[in-house]
């Protein structure tokens, strides 16, 4: 697999080497750069457009010195850390599901043409359906706020990880069942060496997709009465007014969401076979 | 030798209902010997090589390889198609050990045979790359020499050269033909051009249909390598076409003889 992204980079490779011979450095990490700093400027200037507000002066410390300040306070103390992983288990746990579910029922679904046609008016409805919704629901039916806030993060994470699985399979190519038959595969070496690994990479589009989803919704869900995690950690310094540390949390969420995405973008490259056009 | 094939009044119908596609073909070939099927597209070229591969079970009749019957696929005689197919999330070496690997060869079998069949088929500096860089008639190499892999007696092939140039295909002709008579392999060749059947073969079947039957069979006895100029060449050439005619409306003979025929004689 490591020689088909190899492949990858060669077909890339023309394209990218012309353009870094323009600009290399700045390409890579100096256009991010300026970006970021844009972000920074534009959050330094609305906060001294508060500060320099009266009626708003009270919410100055959303600006970026205090919160980088309550910031440190917060990885000190160690209280960031419990309140990241409660997160990301929440997260996991929710993705792990949808992964379990949306994957066989996916491939279910691309495979036999009747189940597609069954399931793909209600699962289109239900997938329209925003997890949020299901609150209310979710807390009746589940006895632990944690398990009703991983129940939603799965109504998040199925839908698109069953429909990327289900396209990957319906991208088969046929063809390549009889090749196989016809080099001697067995059953398993065909799951194993043919159906997997050719699907993989929508999969993998599909568990992206879904991370997006869950991090986006999981603020509001541990808005349930959960006493962890980065929702609940956001209500709680809005009631005590420490808006540093608000904005603390805002910051970390954006962060860790962009490097969840991040990992994931490598995981879809590394597994993707498909021709770059 | 290991490889000869009998056909035994094979029958084949989609369903009970559904025309039928074969009817009592019966051919032998030994072991080692070049064969062609051709005949006008829908006759059951296709069908006839599904059912020698294992692929497909004939509603009546037999096929047997060295003398038993084929009842699934195997590694032993591999089929080629028109399309390659190759795996494009494996490299160029990994689509050629794969049959090897199937059969759980060790690690260092399998590199050896991909090596040395990468070179036989003049692909050894792609050998890591993915083979989605690789050009038709490369990709065609790279899936043959996967047929290769297992070592098999026989290998069928499925009009494996129509959708390349006329350079690519004519390289790939030779090669193939000089491959099967180097190792002693068994080849059964669909195709619906003459000169390939003609270049390629010992034997040419000429194939009619509704039902699909054999009706003629002409032999070629060409020494290796072939050249398409010679007076021997054209004269079988021509034998082909006459039997063919007799398969032919004689609107859709037109169409498969004459333009794109000549075409390629003037080119010659
Ligand atoms: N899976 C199938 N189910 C039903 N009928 C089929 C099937 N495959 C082929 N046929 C029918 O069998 C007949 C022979 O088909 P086949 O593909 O063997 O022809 P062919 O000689 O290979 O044609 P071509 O030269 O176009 O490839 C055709 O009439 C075709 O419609
Ligand atoms: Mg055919």
């Amino acid at each position: 697999m490591s020689q088909v992204a190899s492949g990858a980079e060669i077909v890339e490779g023309p394209r990218l080497r012309a353009r870094s011979m323009v600009s290399g450095f700045p390409s890579k990490y100096g256009y991010p750069l300026v970006g970021i700093m844009i972000l920074l400027a534009v959050w330094w200037f609305g906060g001294w457009l508060i500060a320099t507000n009266d009626d708003l002066s009270a919410f100055a410390d959303f600006a970026p010195g205090p919160t980088f300040a309550a910031l440190i306070d917060l990885i000190r103390s160690g209280d960031l850390t419990q309140t990241i992983v409660s997160s990301l288990f929440r997260v996991g746990a929710g993705l792990l599901w949808g992964f379990a579910i949306g994957v066989p029922v996916g491939i279910l679904i691309g495979y036999v043409l009747v189940a597609m046609r069954v399931a793909n008016v209600p699962f289109q409805f239900l997938r329209m359906i925003s997890p949020l919704a299901w609150m209310p629901i979710a807390v009746l039916a589940f006895e632990t706020w944690d398990s009703a806030i991983i129940f939603l993060i799965v109504m998040a994470t199925v839908w698109p990880i069953m429909f990327s699985t289900s396209h990957g399979v319906k991208r088969i190519d046929p063809s390549w069942f009889k090749v196989a038959k016809n080099l001697g595969a067995s059953g398993t070496q065909m799951v194993h060496r043919i159906i997997l690994p050719a699907i993989m990479s929508d999969v993998m589009a599909g568990v992206r997709l879904a991370v997006g989803v869950a991090w986006v919704v999981l603020v509001p869900a541990e808005y349930l009465g959960v006493t962890s995690g980065l929702g609940y950690a956001i209500n709680d310094a809005r009631d005590t007014l420490a808006y540093d540390t608000l904005a603390a949390i805002v910051l970390v969420i954006g962060v860790i969401g962009y490097l969840l995405d991040t990992v994931c973008g490598v995981l879809v490259s590394r597994f993707n076979w498909h021709q770059k056009d | 030798m290991s490889g000869s094939i009998s056909v035994d009044f094979v029958g084949h119908q989609f369903s009970e209902t559904a025309e039928i596609v074969l009817a009592d073909i019966k051919i032998s070939v030994k072991a080692g010997q070049l064969v062609s099927l051709i005949g006008r597209s829908g006759c059951g070229k296709s069908t006839l090589l599904h059912i020698i591969s294992g692929l497909l079970t004939p509603a009546s009749g037999c096929v047997r390889i060295d003398g038993k019957t084929v009842t699934k696929p195997s590694a032993k005689w591999n089929m080629m198609f028109q399309k390659a197919s190759l795996f494009p999330w494996m490299s160029v070496q990994e689509n050629v050990g794969l049959g090897l690997k199937f059969s759980g060869a060790s690690k260092g079998q399998i590199a050896q045979k991909t090596h040395e069949l990468l070179e036989l088929v003049g692909l050894k500096e792609k050998a890591q790359d993915s083979t989605q860089s690789l050009s038709g008639g490369q990709q065609q190499r790279v899936a043959l020499a996967r047929s290769l892999a297992t070592s098999p007696s026989v290998i069928l092939l499925d009009e494996p050269f129509s959708a390349l140039d006329t350079f690519t295909r004519s390289a790939l002709q030779q090669d193939v033909a000089a491959i099967c008579k180097q190792k002693g392999i068994t080849m059964v060749l669909v195709t619906h051009d003459i000169d390939e059947a003609v270049m390629m073969s010992d034997r040419v079947f000429v194939m009619d249909q509704n039902p699909g039957r054999i009706i003629d069979e002409i032999k070629v006895d060409l020494a290796w390598p072939r050249k398409h100029m010679s007076q021997h060449f054209q004269r079988i050439r021509e034998d082909l076409l006459t039997a063919f005619k007799g398969t032919e409306k004689t609107e859709s003979f037109r169409a498969l003889d004459g333009s794109r025929y000549k075409a390629k004689s003037s080119a010659a």
